[in-house]
């Protein structure tokens, strides 16, 4: 269940098998070829606001560069990557509760690029709709846990890594999620 | 039950079908905004907060006596000692009373 410490030194392995050492140009290729995944996770846990999961996903990539979060091979490195953006996703949760109160502003005078101004959500069809719409019902733990099954073909015990609970706990929040998505999708397109 | 999780099933591999054409390029580069704690809004919300706890603490606060205690505030008030009668004496009352001046209608000058 522990998710942390690692080092980058020595030869690369599959994203999909435990890995333990990797250099920073292997570990820098691995995460680019999770990253379509990685930022779909991102997406969903910032309320489908793609600006929001952008910089969940680049602070989560600098984290991992400046070595912040360490990967020890205790996962699979999808799993440990996925911890770590739902780690960063709720710092950055917290952080904009302190922006709310006015203790934490940022530069106006930086802008980035020309996007910045405005919040981008994905637009959606219909039946997505409908669907984003049920997620966005749910605890966030039942969201989690069933999107990491559902979306992303995790295992309930890898789900459980990642969001940091017992199986037996991401099992309860499994259930309850498809069975409250089941209901609010009952008879939908 | 296998026909509503394959229906969940088919909507979610549509979701992610949708948002696959949203995904950015990859980047390791920060792109957002910097930001700044405001030391002084901190400041001044500390320094609130200081003076509200420090009024709460050392405002006075007024004695509330129940009603056995005033009970006893009386008995006390109202007791005298049993030796009280060997402190009156002949003449005493003159200490505690004002004399009464007669009327000096009718007397010769």
């Amino acid at each position: 269940m522990h998710i942390g410490n690692v080092s980058y030194d020595g030869p690369p392995e599959s994203t999909n098998t435990r890995t333990t050492v990797v250099n920073r140009a292997d570990l820098q290729q691995q995460l680019e070829e999770l990253h379509p995944v990685s930022f779909a996770w991102a997406l969903g846990l910032c309320a489908r606001n793609e600006d929001d999961a952008q910089e969940v996903l680049q602070e989560t990539y600098l984290k991992i560069f400046e070595g912040k979060a360490r990967f020890d091979g205790r996962s699979t490195l999808k799993t440990w990557l996925f911890a770590v953006i739902r780690r960063t996703a709720a710092a950055r949760r917290r952080l904009r509760w302190l922006r709310d109160l006015r203790f934490v502003h940022d530069d106006v005078s930086y802008v980035a690029d020309g996007k910045d101004s405005a919040e981008r959500r994905v637009i959606y069809s219909e039946r997505a709709s409908a669907l984003v719409r049920a997620l966005g019902g749910l605890a966030r733990r039942q969201r989690e846990v069933i999107e990491l099954v559902f979306y992303h073909d995790m295992t309930i015990e890898e789900a459980a890594a990642v969001v940091g609970v017992s199986l037996g706990t991401a099992r309860v929040h499994y259930h309850r999620a498809k069975h409250r998505l089941f209901n609010e999708l009952k008879g939908q397109l | 039950m296998i026909d509503d999780e394959s229906d969940l099933r088919e909507r979610f591999a549509h979701l992610r079908a949708e948002e696959r054409a949203g995904i950015p390029r990859f980047e390791t580069q920060p792109r957002g905004r910097k930001r700044y704690v405001a030391w002084p809004v901190i400041a001044a919300t500390a320094a609130l907060l200081l003076v509200v706890i420090m009024s709460i603490l050392v405002r006075p606060h007024p004695t509330k006596f129940s009603d056995s205690d005033r009970a006893a505030v009386r008995s006390v008030a109202d007791w005298h000692p049993p030796t009280d009668f060997l402190l009156r004496i002949p003449g005493s009352e003159m200490l505690t009373t004002t004399p009464q001046i007669p009327d000096l209608k009718g007397i010769p000058r």
